[in-house]
C-alpha cells in the first residue's frame, strides 16, 4: 500500500512540475507547451484616403485642380502604398494598390503577429501601361529599413500630377485592429508667372532657382534639398499670359528665384531675384513684373487674372533641367 | 522535449501496473481490494477564457472520453463485511478524452490523454462520491488554426501541452460491476503563455469492472 501511495504521489510531482513551472520550454514557441506560446496573428485593416494629398491643389481660376479628387487626365492614377515596418525598423511587409482617383480609398487586411508596428502609408501619381508603371515621379528607395526609407525625386516636372503624400502611425497589435489613415501632403505646388513681357524689346527670358530638392525621409518626415542650379529659358511670347513653370516643391528654406530679360543678342535687359521658403501647404505664386522689376509670392490663392485657355500646357522651356 | 514525454508516457504505463502489482503480488490484501474496468463516456467540454485580447464566449462541444480504470477499495465496511467494501477507495484511470470547445458554430478539438487519480468516499457500497487531481497530456488538436475575433491562432501549437487539474463527481457501481458516472474537471493550467485558456468538461460515463 506504501509503495502505490508513494508511486502516485511521485507521479503528481511530477507533472505538477512539468505542467506549471513558468521558465520551462520559454523559446518552444511551436510545441505547444504551456510554458511556451502559441502562433497568434491579429487581422489589421487599414483603411487609407488620400483625398487630403490633393484636396486644396486649386487651379488659376481657384477651382480644384482634382474636384473630388478625380484626375482629368488620362493614364494617371493613385498608387496606394503602405509600408509596415517593425518595432527595429525592419520592413514587415508593403501593399500597393492602383486607384482610379482620389475618392478611393484603398484597404489592406493583413495577419499580424503582436507587436509595434510603424505605418507609412503614401500616395502619388503614376501613369499605367497595363499594369506596368511606365510613369513615375518618385522613387521609393531603401524600404528595407525605416530609418533609411527615402523617397526621391527623379527628376521630373510633373506639374500636379507630382503631388506627394505620406503619413506614418504607430501601431500595437495585441487584438484585431482597424486603422483609417487620411494621408497628408507632404509638399507644395508653385506656380511661376512672368508678366509684363514685350517681344520687341526682348528676346529671352530667363529664370533659375538655387535649390533643389532631392529627398522625403520617410523614417523621420523630413524634406532633404541640394543646392542645384535649376535654369530655364524661354523665348519671348508676349501674347502668352499664362504660367511659365509649375513645380511641386518638399519643403525647403530660403530658395532664391533668379530671373532675367535679355536681348536676342543675350545682353541683359532687366533682372532681379527673389527669396521664399517653401512650406507645407496648398499653393504658392510666384508672380514677376519683368518690366517693373517686382517680384510677388503668394500663398494659397491663385491670381484670378489668368484665363485657363492661355495656357499652353505644351509649352517648354528652352534649356530644360538635365 | 522528447525525453519528457517518454518519462510521461513510462509513468502512465507504470501507474496501470503499478496496480496490476499490488493485486498480483498481493500487497496488503487484507486491506485492499483492486479491480480493474474500462469505461466510456460523453463528454461536454469548453474552455473558460481568460484571455481578454480576443474576447470572445465559447461555447460547449460533444466529445467522446474511453479508458481503462483501476479501482483499489480499502478496508470493510463493518466487521463481517469483505475487504473491499469500506468507505475509501483510489482510482487511478487512463483516458483518452476529446474536449475543446465550439466558436461561431465551429469546434476547436483537444484530443487529451489523461490521468485522473481520484480518491473515493463509498457513500453506500454502490455510490461513491468522487475527487483527484487530473493529469493531462494534449495529443492532438484539430484545426490546425482557427479564427476567433480576428485574431488566428495557431491551434496546433497547443500540441504536446499539460493540463494540471481537479475533477469531482459521483460515481454509482452495481454488484454485477458496471459503472455510471457523471463528472466535472477543471484545468489549472494556462493552454499556454500568451492563450490563457483553461479547460472545463463535464463528463457522463458508463463502464465495467471485471470482478
Amino acid at each position: 500500500m506504501k509503495k502505490i501511495i508513494f508511486a502516485l504521489t511521485g507521479i503528481l510531482l511530477f507533472f505538477n512540475s512539468s505542467s506549471c513551472d513558468p521558465n520551462k520550454d520559454k523559446d518552444d514557441t511551436g510545441s505547444g507547451t504551456n510554458g511556451g506560446g502559441v502562433d497568434i496573428k491579429y487581422e489589421m485593416t487599414v483603411s487609407i484616403d488620400a483625398l487630403d494629398v490633393v484636396k486644396n491643389l486649386k487651379d488659376l481660376d481657384n477651382t480644384d485642380l482634382f474636384p473630388n479628387g478625380v484626375i482629368d487626365n488620362e493614364g494617371y492614377c493613385v498608387r496606394a502604398q503602405l509600408f509596415v515596418f517593425n518595432e527595429d525598423g525592419s520592413l514587415f511587409s508593403e501593399d500597393v494598390q492602383m486607384l482610379a482617383d482620389f475618392s478611393q480609398k484603398a484597404k489592406v487586411t493583413k495577419s499580424m503577429p503582436s507587436g509595434k508596428y510603424t505605418l507609412v502609408a503614401t500616395a502619388d501619381m503614376v501613369r499605367l501601361d497595363g499594369e506596368k508603371v511606365e510613369f513615375q515621379c518618385w522613387d521609393f528607395q531603401n524600404k528595407t529599413s525605416l530609418r533609411n526609407f527615402r523617397i526621391v525625386d527623379i527628376g521630373y516636372v510633373g506639374l500636379e500630377y507630382k503631388a506627394l503624400g505620406v503619413s506614418r502611425s504607430e501601431v500595437e497589435i495585441k487584438k484585431a485592429l482597424s486603422e483609417n489613415i487620411d494621408v497628408q501632403p507632404v509638399g507644395a505646388l508653385i506656380t511661376f508667372f512672368f508678366h509684363n513681357l514685350n517681344a520687341s524689346e526682348m528676346g529671352y527670358l530667363y529664370y533659375a532657382w538655387n535649390k533643389d530638392q532631392d529627398y522625403y525621409s520617410a523614417g523621420d518626415g523630413t524634406s532633404n534639398s541640394v543646392n542645384d542650379d535649376i535654369e530655364n529659358e524661354y523665348e519671348v511670347d508676349a501674347q502668352y499670359t499664362g504660367f511659365y513653370d509649375k513645380r511641386y516643391f518638399l519643403p525647403v528654406n530660403n530658395v532664391t528665384l533668379f530671373w532675367a530679360t535679355l536681348t536676342k543678342d543675350i545682353v541683359v535687359i532687366k533682372e532681379g531675384n527673389t527669396a521664399f521658403n517653401v512650406e507645407v501647404g496648398n499653393n504658392i505664386t510666384i508672380t514677376v513684373d519683368v518690366k517693373a522689376g517686382t517680384a510677388a509670392v503668394s500663398r494659397s490663392t491663385r491670381a484670378a487674372s489668368f484665363s485657363l485657355d492661355d495656357i499652353d500646357y505644351n509649352r517648354r522651356p528652352i534649356k530644360e533641367r538635365q | 522535449m522528447k525525453q519528457q514525454r517518454l518519462i510521461i508516457l513510462t509513468l502512465l504505463i507504470s501507474s496501470v501496473c503499478l496496480a496490476s502489482y499490488a493485486q498480483g503480488r498481493r500487497v496488503a490484501p487484507e486491506i485492499v481490494k483492486t479491480t480493474f474496468g474500462v469505461k466510456a463516456g460523453l463528454n461536454l467540454a469548453s474552455i473558460s477564457n481568460g484571455e481578454t485580447d480576443i474576447n470572445f464566449s465559447p461555447g460547449m462541444k460533444a466529445g467522446v472520453m474511453i479508458g481503462a480504470v483501476a479501482n483499489l477499495h480499502f478496508g470493510s465496511r463493518d466487521e463481517g463485511s469483505p475487504v473491499g467494501t469500506g468507505w475509501f477507495g483510489l482510482q487511478p484511470e487512463l483516458t483518452y478524452s476529446r474536449q475543446g470547445f465550439a466558436v461561431d458554430g465551429a469546434a476547436v478539438n483537444f484530443d487529451y490523454i489523461a490521468l485522473p487519480v481520484m480518491a473515493k468516499l463509498y457513500v453506500t457500497k454502490e455510490l461513491n462520491i468522487e475527487a483527484g487531481p487530473r493529469f493531462a497530456y494534449l495529443l492532438g488538436t484539430s484545426p490546425e488554426t482557427t479564427v476567433i475575433q480576428g485574431a488566428q491562432i495557431a491551434i496546433s501549437d497547443l500540441n504536446g501541452g499539460f493540463d494540471v487539474g481537479i475533477a469531482i463527481g459521483a460515481e454509482y457501481e452495481t454488484q454485477l460491476g458496471l459503472t455510471i458516472g457523471a463528472r466535472y474537471t477543471y484545468g489549472f493550467s494556462n493552454m499556454a503563455d500568451n492563450l490563457m485558456w483553461k479547460n472545463s468538461v463535464i463528463s457522463i460515463s458508463a463502464g465495467w469492472m471485471f470482478r
